[in-house]
């Protein structure tokens, strides 16, 4: 039985080894590469994903109320230049009441939280590869979704966003193809966020890592 | 013949490890996170207590056990506290203290750029549970569970000294003063409900 195991084992071996030794030859068939190119041809996309930080303002029931936000984004090339990309963010909202610094005592402030949601689209406007792994970007980019802020004197507030931006920022390429991550984008992003009250504005700086 | 037998076997579980550790990784393999490793990093954490900010800056301590793209750690913070805002009133003191924490998470490594063998960015998300403490000068004193996700980045070298400098945010959900998951509140902690979250940031290394 055992020598029947050993046998069966060496064969495979050796037929391992021959194969190993004796690749077929080509057949002329050529694999199209699966990544998006750009119209220039020099610089691959990918999908990607990573985070960024935010400060900013929205007009909540038409008072100045100043956010902070850490989201979580994914993008994923559709065209030559054109990325549709989609955002989850943690919004922390603080509100000024003047009434409040001239209290003779300590008065809660107006604060909540709240969620956004969104989806984009984003274009490049212009680029210029400065190394052969390193390049600057400048795009624009437009979407909408949604945002539900928890305040703790207003309540909860539903507020379907549209906005429009602008983000710029370098790109690094890795020549190391063991990279989990052939890519890395550092960016900063201005975009005026429109709710039903009025527009806003956010300026945040974000991370992303492609596939 | 036995030798040649447990020989096979391991090559097979060896193989069958590996495809496991790829995952839905296409282009190479991921750096997985050291077996064991010690951290230290300056921390900054915000949140409200009875409607009214608090905030400050300590240090932190982190003890963790890698295991592949997963790292399990403990860590413990001393930090500041002011208890205070832009809307406490002009005849109203600013409370400190300090604040003291301890817990235990979880951090997964969800992207690398190597440039090279020798290093790598690291985007990671991180989950945690912990518990805060609070000393205030004025006798005030608050004990509250704390549950944090939160993401960040690290350079970390991969050869020796096998440094990482980290950085990472942490939204910190407390439970409100009022809730009854309060362990503890004296002084002026009941002035005032309402959700209270807070965020952690903390700027680091360990090796």
């Amino acid at each position: 039985m055992v020598n029947k195991i050993v046998k069966t084992i060496v064969a495979l071996l050796v037929l391992a080894g021959v194969a190993y030794a004796h690749p077929p030859p080509p057949d002329g068939y050529v694999e199209e590469p699966q990544q998006v190119t750009s119209a220039d041809d020099d610089e691959p996309a990918f999908n990607m994903l990573g985070f960024r930080i935010g400060i900013g303002a929205l007009p909540i029931e038409h008072a100045h109320a100043t956010t902070f936000s850490l989201g979580l984004g994914v993008e994923h090339p559709v065209f030559a230049k054109t990325r549709v990309f989609g955002e989850y963010e943690w919004m922390w909202v603080m509100r000024a009441d003047e009434r409040a610094l001239q209290a003779m005592s300590p008065r809660p402030e107006e604060h909540g939280s709240g969620h956004r949601t969104v989806i984009g689209l984003r274009r490049e406007l212009t680029s210029k590869r400065v190394s052969r792994g390193f390049s600057l970007f400048l795009d624009t980019e437009v979407g909408g979704g949604v945002a539900l802020v928890n305040d703790n004197m207003a309540g909860v507030e539903f507020l379907p966003t549209a906005f429009l931006g602008l983000r710029g920022g370098y790109d690094f390429y890795s020549r190391n193809d063991d990279s989990p991550s052939r890519t890395f984008e550092a960016e900063f992003l201005l975009r005026a966020i429109a709710i039903p009250d009025g527009i806003g504005m956010m300026f945040g700086v974000g991370m992303f890592w492609g596939n | 013949m036995r030798l040649l037998l447990l020989a096979v076997a391991l090559s097979l579980a060896t193989t069958a490890t590996a495809r496991a550790d790829d995952g839905d990784d296409e282009d190479g393999e991921f750096v997985g996170f050291p077996s064991r490793s010690i951290g230290i990093s300056g921390v900054g954490h915000g949140s409200y207590i009875g409607g009214i900010s608090e905030s400050g800056f300590g240090l932190g301590l982190e003890l963790a056990i890698g295991r592949g793209r997963w790292q399990y750690f403990g860590e413990s913070t001393l930090a500041s506290t002011g208890y205070s805002s832009w809307t406490t009133g002009i005849d109203d003191m600013v409370v400190t203290g300090k604040m003291l924490h301890g817990g235990a998470g979880v951090r997964w490594l969800a992207r690398q750029f190597r440039p090279d063998s020798g290093g790598g960015f690291e985007l990671f998300l991180l989950s945690a549970l912990g518990m805060q403490r609070f000393y205030f000068n004025d006798g005030g004193r608050l004990t509250r569970p704390e549950l944090a996700l939160g993401t960040g980045f690290q350079v970390r070298l991969y050869k020796r000294p096998k440094l990482a400098i980290r950085v990472d945010i942490r939204v910190v959900f407390t439970p409100g003063d009022r809730d009854d998951a309060l362990v503890a509140c004296r002084g002026r902690c009941d002035m005032d409900a309402g959700a209270s979250t807070g965020f952690t940031s903390s700027f680091g290394v360990a090796w």
